[in-house]
């Protein structure tokens, strides 16, 4: 599946760029990552999704198979294995900066590939996961260039950065975060996208977590896209499953 | 498939099983197991322990309490759409319980657990929402009660505590006995599946007044919505086939459904729009 995301941070390329390419420091802000380790350019992180009773975790590396800083353009490639059962998740982002006055435009593409039972879950059972993930750690993102940069991250339409309700512990220092509210399911690829993208520049391997996570949510959620692989099976189990738990 | 391996308490008390709920931060609650199972089985869900309710005192029946129903959590849903009370008073519930999935699970599938699994494409929660009933949860401090409209947070989210149990539901009275019509309609591609769009809808009228309507939407976003636009424009409309195709037009506004195999999110809305329109008219015996 494609995904295209963009956004816009009122800071300096520059500072953009070295916001998102500090792996470490980027890291916390994605929901249920963790990096294990940071070597050159490659990560390795886990990130866990959990939504009501369903639960993916995912291990992974990310690697930068470009990153120029004189283009502003990186390009991440992440894979990831579930961490209980044999799905795995891949994903290549594209981020591109460009300056725009004072503001950074940031644009992100991502391919993602899902297999494994997470892809056939028939029904958009987690359609908004993805979202979820991607509007905090949006506003994540803002908080922090914001705290680095007196206040002035100021994400557009589509990274509006709204803690989601039921917010968890990260959430909740979200909330302190410069917010514009307008997040719809509809945007939430594009949150992905945009997350992937400042995340992979300095978080590669949290970042390939975080795309296994939001890859998982995205397939979950969205069997629209035709790179996921849909069995039928798992579209009869539910509806036998049907509304009685 | 067989599920990863877990541990079972099987609660005798509600207080039992909110003591196994709060000694252990993998536990999940099993009512039916309707849902429950085969997420197990397919290994999207790895509990470290399941709480079994299906002996636990208190949470069966349903019995009459004034101007509402009230259903303990654990009553299958064959019990509330074969009981004589729902049918006189809360109609439209037994009438959407009959449409959940096929006899089997409904022999097995509980009001309760379906309304805590909060599946978004579930019929139960849209009508829990139309009705304006009230969930009273159990937990470490004791009983607290949620409404319906407070009780729906997100996909398969409860505003139900990790410790807390859905003991039982006060459902209205909002049936034939108090001049309520009601209707539920469910769209979907084969007689078992979930609702491609489900509508609830309850009208009160009179003579040729629509007096209120509550018109509940299943599957048109994260959480079942009420179509207030649609209930607004019904309050005091003619009751009229052309006044109610009117408000109907209204009731995809502000909702946002996933897009899948079912269906494009625009398709579902234009069917939200049809389904209302054949609801409210059926509920108002127009």
């Amino acid at each position: 599946m494609e995904l295209q995301n963009e956004f816009t941070v009122l800071a300096p390329v520059s500072e953009v760029w070295k916001t998102l390419l500090d792996v470490k420091g980027i890291a916390p802000c994605i929901p249920g990552a963790t990096v294990d380790r940071v070597e050159d350019d490659e990560v390795a992180g886990r990130v866990k999704v959990k939504v009501g009773p369903i639960t993916a975790s995912y291990a992974g590396t990310a690697r930068f198979v470009a990153n120029d800083e004189s283009a502003h353009r990186f390009v991440l490639d992440a894979t990831g294995r579930e961490t209980r059962g044999s799905g795995s998740a891949s994903a290549t982002v594209e981020v591109q900066m460009s300056e725009q006055g004072s503001s950074t435009h940031v644009t992100v593409g991502t391919t993602l590939e899902i297999s494994g039972r997470q892809a056939q879950f028939g029904r958009g059972v987690m359609a908004d996961i993805a979202s979820k993930l991607t509007e905090q750690f949006a506003a994540c993102l803002a908080s922090k260039v914001s705290g680095e940069d007196a206040g002035n991250v100021a994400p557009d339409d589509r990274t509006s950065a709204r803690p989601p309700a039921g917010a968890t512990a990260a959430a909740a220092e979200l909330a302190a975060a410069p917010q514009t509210a307008s997040s719809q399911a509809a945007e939430s690829l594009d949150l992905v996208s945009t997350v992937m993208k400042p995340v992979a520049k300095q978080a590669a391997p949290a970042v390939g977590g975080l795309v296994l996570g939001l890859v998982l949510g995205l397939l979950l959620g969205h069997r629209r896209q035709p790179q996921i692989v849909i069995a039928p099976t798992p579209q009869r189990a539910f509806p036998r499953a049907r509304a009685a738990f | 498939m067989i599920p990863a391996q877990f541990d079972c308490v099987r609660a005798r008390t509600v207080d039992e099983a909110v003591t196994a709920l709060g000694g252990n931060d993998n536990a999940k609650l099993l009512a039916g197991g309707q849902s429950l199972l085969p997420i197990l089985r397919l290994r999207l869900a790895y509990p470290d322990l399941v709480v079994d309710l299906s002996r636990t005192a208190g949470m069966w029946g349903i019995r009459d309490d004034g101007d509402a129903l009230v259903i303990g959590g654990m009553t299958t849903h064959y019990e509330v759409m074969t009981s004589d009370l729902v049918q006189r008073y809360c109609g439209l519930l037994g009438e959407a319980t009959s449409t959940v999935a096929d006899p089997q699970v409904r022999h097995r599938g509980t009001f309760g657990g379906a309304l805590s699994h909060a599946d978004p494409a579930g019929d139960l929660p849209a009508v829990a929402l139309a009705f304006g009933a009230t969930m009273v949860a159990a937990g470490t401090d004791g009983r607290r009660e949620i409404p319906a409209s407070e009780f729906f947070v997100d996909y398969l989210q409860t505003a139900l505590q990790p410790t807390e149990v859905l003991v039982e539901v006060r459902v209205p009275k909002l049936g034939t006995g108090s001049g309520w019509g009601y209707r539920y309609e469910k769209f979907q591609r084969v007689a078992q599946a979930w609702a491609i769009v489900g509508v609830a809808a309850l009208v009160r009228r009179s003579g040729d007044v629509i007096e209120e309507a509550r018109v509940g939407l299943t599957n048109m976003g994260s959480t079942p919505l009420r179509a207030s636009a649609t209930d607004a424009a019904l309050a005091g409309a003619a009751a009229t086939a052309g006044a109610v195709a009117e408000a109907a037009e209204l009731a995809a506004e502000g909702t946002s459904p996933t897009s899948d195999l079912s269906g494009q999110a625009d398709y579902r809305q234009h069917l939200a729009r049809v389904l209302t329109q054949d609801a409210v008219a059926s509920a108002a015996g127009i």
